[in-house]
């Protein structure tokens, strides 16, 4: 079966992954939930106060998770020609910009956003519609949470990162390509 | 703080960043929390937390993961491949079918879709594995999924245009009817384009398959059956006043797991992968959106609004002139920005200009909403971009994938110009 | 020196509330010589909707203008400075009860609590509702699918017997074309005029009864008290002059509207006053259900109803 699994084979079997992952199952909610709300709606023309809601709640946990996932790999999207093209010191210069970016974007969220969403979560604020679910009081404190697993992983990555683009490693080996995690094919396509 | 000098800031800032190879999200994010912390001053940071607060919870949004979970349950039970193998049967004779098969099958896809992602996603996992499997060149098929793909936001029902009617209080009705003929003759000239390139460049299209496989009855069953149940279904709830837009995304995965579990192909591992496949589908394209919204939020509070109304009054242009002028606002704020973003910040501010001028705001729109299928594809931020880097192999890269685009936002620009030239492209079937 | 607050509004620059504030702040400049300046941030530009009278607490923005109706969840109360659904018949009864009748104190000790200073309020008349098919006395209310947004309304026509449908709004024009919803609730004749519901719904409740949602301006409560006491009084007395200058220009809009509605063969349903007064009576039941959830929220229905009550809307 020549079938193309595009999920990266790399690290497949993280043992975090299978935790980060778990959120994905709520996706099966949503469309469960719909799927009764439509039921309700169309053949019983008595709509739920909660399917909706539920959906907009699920989808902004599934939202803000899939961020640490994708932080966890290591995936999040970026152009890195001149990267692929750029000498090992100079890449470490540029993974500390990219270190230094992503912990002011999760610090900031974390520093700023922490304070609100905090007394989000203390008042159990709710949504203020029919069902009313508590989205203010759970989704915020979550970013909050997300900034900070973010900002783990991308420290992690910034030390994988630093190691593999030691100059003298590179110098015994010979290899700019073959690493793990960062290298990704767009410098090779530049060069076709 | 009004003026030119925090939107060069800013914007060469993250543009920097995005050489250095930071990610999208992170460096648009961290270029305008240094502007807000320098202007405004620490207080305006809770920004960050309540704009991504804002976004994830924006209703509509949940139908692109929807249509994402769809289109990867399709990949993964090899229904697609099996409608694949079906339509290149029957069209494998010609030179290039399968790229029209593509394409003509984004047209379909677009009338049931309002937003860009899942179209592309889509015809990123079905369409575009198959045609680099019969080698196809690389750069018009992702172009086509591409282009193709965003068609689904220029068709009814399109989320760009309800928008826009909205924002510009205009018929959303009338815009509908007026998007149809423009969309058609984009389509055509897609088709076109490719079969000149076809014609010119015979290594671009792999030569006609020579022992394809004879249809017979089973396969249609299997292939092509399925396919059109789904689409029926979806086209059903929307058109057939069952459900909203975002509900039939949802009914669409509800029904691909009836229709794989017939199949014999539901099982808990091949779930288990859709459903990670859609979430770092979610988390990537999501977070470079999140970071896009922080800085237009930045770009905003500093002025941004008042410095385009400055431009345009400022600019003293005849009518044709301005209507140019806006155009390439449009156009570059596309390179940066949301649809939606765009639509909210600009709208408001060229719709009365242009009614002042004379013209007719649903004319105004179309052009706004082939401005934007430019802007979908344009770098350094193209959602389209996104939406197929985000499931397609680690080969197909982000440059490939904007390279490809070239010859298709050409397309779309003549296309501009022929509205232009002729409202009544856009404005004959409304006014019937 | 010259004072410059930020307030963002969700109403595009265009519209009829957002041409107010544009004007509002033109009339706060021409008061105070130019020293106190509103930048009026139109469409959402900075944050979603929602969330702006929160960041105007955090202090991202200094002010907020878009409605009560998304603080509910903070505290019910805020319903009865939202849209007391059904109650009043137009903006200048809402007014009085504002500036005459103590509502602005009432509402500003909820506010201020929330770390913001309400300035004052301004509404357009009642809202009207649009429908594909007639809808001509409570009896059509029965099984009618429309589109409502979720609180205090969708509960007063769910006890009418119709069946809110939570959509968004954006949604809805294809959702009517379709069937999937015979009607929604939107705006003002006028302004659904200007989006094209009557396009599609040929049947319209007018002059409208059920909502009049009530739009504030309010400040960071912290940025109001650095406020010379001329700037606080300009700013109030700018906007008791823009709010008045709405409600009439609505009222007559709405007039013209009326007649070119006719010519275009939409249908306009004049409820009668038996009608009206059942829907009122649901009403009345719902806000009094609301007035239970918290204490500022029987505090603001106490005084709504000595005021209904002594004008003669209610009994
Ligand atoms: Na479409
Ligand atoms: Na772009």
């Amino acid at each position: 079966m020549e079938q193309p699994d595009h999920l990266p084979q790399r690290d497949e079997r993280h043992p975090l992954d299978r935790w980060l992952t778990l959120p994905a199952i709520l996706l099966l909610i949503i469309v469960g939930a719909t799927f009764y709300e439509v039921f309700c709606r169309y053949i019983l023309t008595r709509p739920t106060i909660w399917a909706n809601e539920l959906s907009l709640m699920l989808s902004s946990i599934v939202f803000i998770a899939a961020g640490i996932y994708v932080m966890r790999r290591d995936e999040h999207l970026r152009i890195s020609v001149l990267y692929d093209l750029s000498p090992p010191r100079l890449r470490r210069v540029f993974d500390a910009a990219t270190l230094a970016c992503t912990l002011v974007f999760c610090g900031t969220a974390i520093w700023f956003g922490g304070p609100t969403a905090w007394s989000a979560l203390l008042r159990w604020e709710r949504y203020g519609t029919a069902w009313n679910p508590p989205i203010p009081a759970i989704i915020q404190p979550l970013i909050v949470v997300a900034a900070a697993a973010m900002a783990i992983f991308a420290v992690l990555n910034f030390l994988r990162a630093w190691r593999r683009n030691d100059p003298a490693r590179l110098a015994s080996h010979g290899d700019v390509d073959n690493s793990p995690a960062r290298t990704t094919a767009e410098g090779k396509v530049v060069l076709e | 703080m009004t003026g030119a000098f925090p939107t060069i800031a800013l914007f060469s800032g993250v543009l920097v960043l995005m050489g250095m190879g930071v990610p999208l999200a992170f460096g648009a994010g961290a270029a305008a929390i240094l502007m807000a912390w320098t202007i405004f001053g620490p207080q305006s940071l809770g920004l960050v937390l309540k704009t991504v607060y804002g976004l994830t919870t924006e209703y509509v949004l949940i139908s692109a993961p929807m249509f994402i979970l769809l289109a990867s349950l399709l990949e993964r039970s090899n229904i697609a491949r099996d409608l694949y193998d079906s339509l290149a049967a029957l069209f494998g004779g010609i030179r290039g079918g399968v790229a029209y098969v593509t394409l003509f099958l984004s047209v379909i896809l677009a009338t049931v879709s309002g937003t860009i992602g899942g179209e592309i996603v889509l015809l990123g996992l079905v369409a575009l594995p198959q045609m680099m499997r019969l080698n196809y060149n690389r750069k018009i098929s992702i172009g086509i999924v591409c282009a193709g793909g965003s068609l689904g936001t220029m068709l009814p029902p399109s989320l760009v245009l309800i928008f826009y009617g909205l924002t510009a209080d205009v018929s959303v009705q009338k815009l509908f009817t007026a998007s149809v003929l423009p969309s058609v003759v984009l389509s055509l000239m897609y088709l076109g384009y490719l079969f000149v390139c076809f014609r010119l460049r015979p290594d671009m299209a792999p030569n006609v398959l020579r022992n394809r496989p004879r249809l017979d009855a089973r396969q249609i069953l299997r292939g092509v059956v399925p396919v059109l149940i789904l689409m029926m279904a979806i086209f059903g709830c929307i058109y057939g006043g069952i459900t909203s837009i975002t509900e039939a995304a949802t009914i669409g995965v509800a029904i691909a797991l009836v229709i794989t579990s017939a199949r014999g192909e539901l099982n808990v591992r091949m779930l288990r992968e859709a459903l990670v496949q859609t979430f770092r589908a979610c988390g990537i394209v999501l977070w470079v959106t999140f970071g896009a919204a922080i800085l237009i939020s930045v770009y905003n509070l500093s002025g941004g609004q008042r410095l385009v109304t400055g431009w345009i009054t400022g600019a003293d242009l005849s009518p044709l002139a301005t209507i140019l002028f806006m155009m390439a606002i449009l156009m570059i704020l596309g390179l940066f920005m949301d649809w939606i973003g765009i639509c909210l910040l600009c709208m408001p501010i060229f719709v009365p200009i242009v009614t002042g001028l004379g013209y007719d705001p649903i004319w105004f729109g179309i052009l706004f909403s082939v401005s934007m299928q430019v802007a979908f594809l344009s770098p350094p931020f193209g959602p389209a971009a996104f939406f197929l880097k985000s499931v397609a192999p680690p080969e197909i890269t982000l440059p490939l994938i904007f390279r490809s685009m070239g010859p298709f936002i050409a397309i779309q620009i003549v296309l501009l110009g022929l509205l232009i030239a002729f409202p009544q492209l856009a404005l004959w079937l409304p006014g019937l | 020196q010259e004072v410059v607050l930020k307030i963002q509004t969700q109403h595009a620059a265009t519209s009829l509330q957002g041409e107010a504030l544009l004007d509002y702040a033109e009339r706060v400049r021409g008061l105070t010589d130019g020293s106190l300046e509103l930048e009026i941030l139109t469409s959402s530009a900075v944050v979603k909707a929602s969330e702006s009278f929160e960041a105007a607490a955090m202090g991202i923005l200094d002010g907020d203008s878009s409605s009560a109706t998304y603080l509910t969840g903070k505290d019910p109360a805020f319903q009865f400075y939202a849209d007391v659904m059904g109650g009043y018949d137009d903006p200048f009864q809402i007014l009085a009860w504002y500036r005459t009748e103590g509502g602005l104190d009432l509402a500003n000790e909820l506010y201020n609590a929330h770390g913001m200073q309400l300035v004052g309020v301004f509404a357009a008349m009642p809202e009207a509702l649009s429908s594909t098919k007639p809808l001509a006395s409570v009896e059509d209310l029965q099984g009618w699918k429309f589109r409502a947004p979720p609180g205090m309304e969708s509960e007063i026509f769910s006890k009418l017997g119709a069946a809110p449908v939570v959509t968004p709004f954006g949604e809805v024009f294809t959702a009517m074309s379709t069937g999937a919803v015979a009607g929604t609730d939107a705006s003002t004749l006028t302004v659904n005029r200007g989006l094209g519901i009557y396009d599609i719904a040929k049947h319209t409740t007018w002059p409208g009864f059920h909502s009049m949602p009530i739009e504030h301006v309010t400040l960071n409560l912290a940025k109001w008290n650095a406020l010379s006491p001329q700037h606080q009084r300009a700013m109030q007395v700018a906007l008791d002059s823009m709010a008045l200058d709405m409600a009439t220009r609505s009222m007559f809009d709405d007039l013209a509207t009326a007649r070119a509605l006719k010519t275009e063969g939409v249908a306009i349903h004049d409820w009668s006053p038996e009608d009206r007064a059942e829907f009122r009576a649901v009403a009345q039941e719902t806000w009094a259900e609301w007035a239970e959830k918290s204490p500022a929220a029987k505090v603001a229905y106490d005084a709504h109803i000595a005021f209904m009550t002594r004008i003669g809307l209610i009994q």
